[in-house]
């Protein structure tokens, strides 16, 4: 009887991944170790969704100390750093004074920017941070909903949804602004070589991932909400 | 797709197993399905039903499917 449920709750995990923890142990807790080691797999599942969540939270943290510290480099608008792209113009350098080196980019310095390139500068500067926070606002909240046994959670699904269609344009947009940036940087110290525009192909892929699984679990979300009451 | 017609299905569960003196821990034994799940059909909180569920019960309490479950009018 007992490696019978055993079995059964076992099948059930496998299948339904995890949906409720609690109920699970309480109904199907036992003194065999079979069970006992399935249900200590299930917290080991929980303690992971909460790690995630907690990364999504350091995450955020971590974006927001990074938000201020570019802040305080660009809001002064004097030795602005600003990347500039290289690769059209590569220039060979000498690394430690012996090691022949190409270098494809590069940071310059400026300072009393106009309002239009200072605006994209800092913008450039913090639309990157911007935008991996709200991907790791998307991991706090799904781990959050993760373990709680709530998987397809309307809050999961929203992050999730936002989050993909922020990576697609930021794939797009972050480029075009840091060319932007790196043109007027350029312009206003009297240097003039074409910056080369371009996509951000990983954040355009993970983008497009991110929104795939979106619509995998609303396909479950709606799944969970015909099979609910049903008997 | 749910209606708000939804809540006008009454099941006469209770009553069937009242008439046969039968308890619901005793038909979800011989129905193979579990009491929370026909309790949740007693109590008309069922948004669905399976056929082979349907059938099953019907079975046991030799019964119609009209006889276990009724539209009530509307108010």
């Amino acid at each position: 009887m007992v490696s019978t449920v055993s079995s059964a709750v076992g099948h059930f995990v496998d299948r339904e991944a995890i949906s409720c923890f609690d109920n699970i142990e309480k109904r199907y807790g036992d003194e065999d170790g079979v069970t006992t080691t399935m249900i200590k797999r299930l917290n080991d599942y929980r303690q992971n969704f909460e790690v995630m969540a907690l990364a999504g939270g350091l995450g955020v943290l971590a974006g927001l100390g990074f938000i201020v510290r570019d802040l305080v480099r660009i809001l002064p608008n004097r030795d602005v750093p600003v990347p500039v792209d290289l690769a059209d113009v590569p220039h060979e350098v000498l690394l430690g004074g012996t090691a022949a080196a190409q270098a494809t980019e590069a940071v310059i310095r400026v300072s009393e920017l106009g309002p239009v390139p200072y605006t994209a500068v800092l913008t450039a500067a913090l639309l990157p941070t911007l935008v991996l926070m709200l991907v790791a606002v998307c991991f706090a909240v799904l781990g959050r909903s993760f373990a709680s046994g709530d998987f397809f959670a309307p809050g999961g699904l929203r992050a999730m949804k936002v989050t993909s269609i922020t990576l697609v344009f930021g794939s797009v947009v972050i480029p075009t602004l840091q060319v932007m940036a790196a043109n007027s940087a350029l312009a206003s110290v009297g240097v003039h070589f074409g910056q080369r525009m371009g996509t951000d192909w990983v954040l355009f892929a993970a983008g497009i991932l991110l929104g795939t699984v979106w619509y995998a679990f609303r396909r479950g979300a709606r799944l969970e909400r015909d099979t609910e009451g049903l008997v | 797709m749910p209606t708000e017609d939804d809540g006008r299905v009454h099941c006469r569960l209770d009553e069937l197993l009242a008439e046969r003196g039968m308890t619901l821990a005793r038909l979800a034994e011989l129905v193979g399905v579990t009491v929370v799940n026909l309790s949740v059909l007693k109590n008309d909180r069922a948004r669905a039903i399976r056929f082979s569920t349907l059938t099953a019960i019907c079975d046991v309490l030799q019964c119609e499917v009209g006889d276990l479950l009724v539209v009530t009018p509307r108010q």
